[in-house]
């Protein structure tokens, strides 16, 4: 009698999660399986629900230039993995320094980093290249790194922050009596347990330089190619199966850079005797 | 080792926490730290271990300054009211973490976890997640990897709140045997006067950031500087005799049976213990005894009887102790 209405509340958020689920499911998958077959569709006009032509000249056409695209993926992701790593350890240091310390102009620097959130991409973007032009760093490899930085970091402090004031401070003053330098504290025990939100750091400012258009364009100048800015010229054009291949492609490429670094992270934290905190 | 405070004084911000504080805890004692909560126990163990910045005063161990010495580098290892232990390590990690640090071979790190365990009672918890332990075993990792650390003053603050009463007593016994087998200097802050009655070689009973007095249980009990440390440690009557007033406490007053003046009011009889409560013409005086006594005593609410101030209670407060 008693274990009746248990059953019941366990049933109904059963069902609720798994709608959720299913919701989820479809705003994902769905879009990508458009997305796949639009890479060997040659015609699909509405309202068909099927394409009406199917041809590999997409794909053709890609595999054709692979040379040029290989050395285009090679530099989108080793642009975007600079930022994101880059983002992440300024975003740590940051995070610590906004959550643990007291200090003069707090408030400021907390405002200055997540500034990029409010100002609207384009007056920023313009704003950026005036600046870059008089340090020099236009349409370089280097002015894009630190263009798409500045976007990304506030994503990057941000989830920091939160999963820095989570940890706190108490238990790297455990460490300290406990006969740990002030670094070894750090690196041995906050670390170790910041990794998961470090790797959603690392995620999110990768993605965040990953897909920058309009910023990449203006401060690399059309000298530095990323692979998004090979790919929206496709999207704006109509050839929408050349578009979608390369969206494949790109969704490859950055799920097989994610779990690369989530081996690497899990190796580490294999290598510090510690176990991934969830 | 020695440790020596003197007028230290800790703020945070606008608001002081300690003042003036002065402590002097010779080697290998076993010092008890007691107060009400927000008095600044914890506040002075962290800086004792140097996690806090002295505002003005002096913190020596072995009779060195430890103005900016670093917390690792002073030998001061504390057990937190909060345990902290490293949730992404194991039991076993937690313990072997001070050793990591200072580089102990492996096999020595696994000998004296595995030793160490065993004296907390925790043999085979080794690979045992920290989230998967129960309060009481994880106070006792804590206690054992702050002996891995190999300290020279143990600071325990609180860690045995919440454990049942066995397991209490169990790791009372075991810091004080550690204490003794290995001399180790300790300070422990709890909120358990019999306990500090029992264990400590002095007590220190703290009251708004301020040490009111520092003395040996006995003493403290026996001869307290005023009002608030004698009621900290039991019940106390002021009788008015004459001018002066004489302090004493339940258990100094015997009921005599034969009496005028004075007449029963309440009885409250506890099983081991019973508290009587007498109307006098200097006003009400609480008795206590033992639940045997008052049977042979033999007394009902409303019965006429005499008190009788037992040899050596009169307590007037310990002259020149103030200062200590
Ligand atoms: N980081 C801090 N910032 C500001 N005030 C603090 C801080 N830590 C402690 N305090 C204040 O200092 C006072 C003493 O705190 P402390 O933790 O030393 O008390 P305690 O004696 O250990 O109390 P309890 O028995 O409850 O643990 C309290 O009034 C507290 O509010
Ligand atoms: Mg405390």
């Amino acid at each position: 009698m008693r274990e009746e209405p248990e059953k019941a509340v366990k049933k109904r958020r059963f069902m609720i999660t798994d709608i959720i689920l299913i919701m989820f499911v479809l705003a994902i998958i769905l879009p990508v399986a458009v997305m796949l077959v639009w890479t060997v569709t040659e015609r699909w006009a509405w309202p068909d629900l099927w394409p009406q032509v199917f041809s590999l000249r997409a794909l053709d056409g890609i595999f054709q230039r692979s040379e040029v695209l290989t050395k285009l993926f090679a530099s989108s992701i080793i642009i975007s993995s600079a930022v994101a790593l880059l983002s992440v350890a300024i975003g740590t240091m940051t995070a610590r320094a906004l959550v643990l310390y007291e200090f003069p102009g707090k408030g400021l620097v907390y405002f200055l980093t997540v500034l990029p959130f409010m100002v609207p991409a384009t007056v920023f973007a313009m704003g950026v290249q005036i600046t870059f032009i008089k340090l020099g760093l236009n349409n370089t490899v280097a002015g894009v790194v630190i263009a798409h930085l500045i976007c990304s970091l506030p994503y990057g402090v941000r989830l920091l922050m939160d999963g820095t004031a989570a940890v706190g401070a108490r238990l790297e003053e455990q460490a300290r009596v406990l006969g740990a330098s002030a670094g070894q504290a750090f690196f041995r025990v906050t670390l170790p347990i910041l990794i998961p939100v470090i790797l959603s750091a690392f995620c999110m400012s990768y993605i965040v330089s990953f897909s920058q258009y309009f910023l990449t364009l203006l401060i690399g100048g059309g000298q530095v190619k990323t692979f998004t800015i090979v790919m929206v010229p496709y999207l704006q054009s109509g050839d929408r199966n050349i578009a979608c291949a390369y969206s494949v492609i790109f969704l490859c490429i950055t799920l097989a850079v994610f779990a690369i670094f989530e081996k690497i992270a899990d190796r580490w934290s294999r290598n510090t005797d510690t176990a991934f905190y969830t | 080792m020695s440790l020596r405070i003197e007028n230290l004084n800790v703020a945070f911000g606008e608001t002081k926490v300690l003042h003036d504080l002065c402590l002097d805890i010779a080697d290998g004692e076993f010092i008890s730290l007691l107060g009400a909560s927000g008095c600044g126990k914890s506040t002075l163990l962290k800086s004792i271990a140097g996690l806090l910045e002295a505002g003005t005063g002096k913190v020596l161990i072995d009779g060195k300054e430890m103005n900016g010495i670093q917390p690792q580098k002073r030998g001061t290892v504390i057990v937190f009211q909060d345990l902290r232990l490293f949730p992404h390590m194991t039991a076993g990690k937690n313990i072997a973490f001070p050793m990591r640090i200072r580089g102990v071979q492996k096999e020595r790190q696994k000998e004296t976890v595995s030793r160490l365990l065993g004296q907390v009672q925790l043999t085979g918890y080794e690979d045992r997640k920290i989230r998967e332990m129960s309060g009481g075993q994880m106070q006792r990792v804590a206690l054992a990897r702050a002996l891995a650390a190999d300290p020279r003053l143990l600071l325990l603050d609180e860690p045995f709140s919440g454990l049942d009463e066995r397991l209490r007593a169990e790791m009372g016994e075991l810091v004080r045997k550690l204490h003794r087998e290995n001399r180790l200097t300790t300070v422990l802050v709890t909120h358990d006067k019999q306990e500090a009655l029992k264990f400590s070689d002095r007590i220190a009973l703290m009251s708004g950031g301020r040490i009111l007095q520092y003395d040996t249980p006995r003493n403290i009990f026996r001869h307290p500087i005023n009002r608030e440390v004698a009621e900290y440690f039991g019940r106390m009557n002021y009788i008015r005799d004459g001018g002066k007033e004489i302090w004493v406490r339940p258990f100094d007053l015997r009921i005599i049976p034969s009496g005028e003046d004075c007449r029963v009011k309440d009885i409250v009889f506890m099983g081991e213990t019973a508290e009587v409560t007498v109307d006098t013409p200097g006003g009400e005086v609480l008795c206590m005894m033992t639940g045997s006594d008052l049977e042979a005593l033999g007394i009902a609410p409303g019965d006429p009887v005499g008190i009788e101030i037992g040899r050596k209670t009169g307590m007037a407060p310990a002259e020149g102790r103030e200062k200590m």
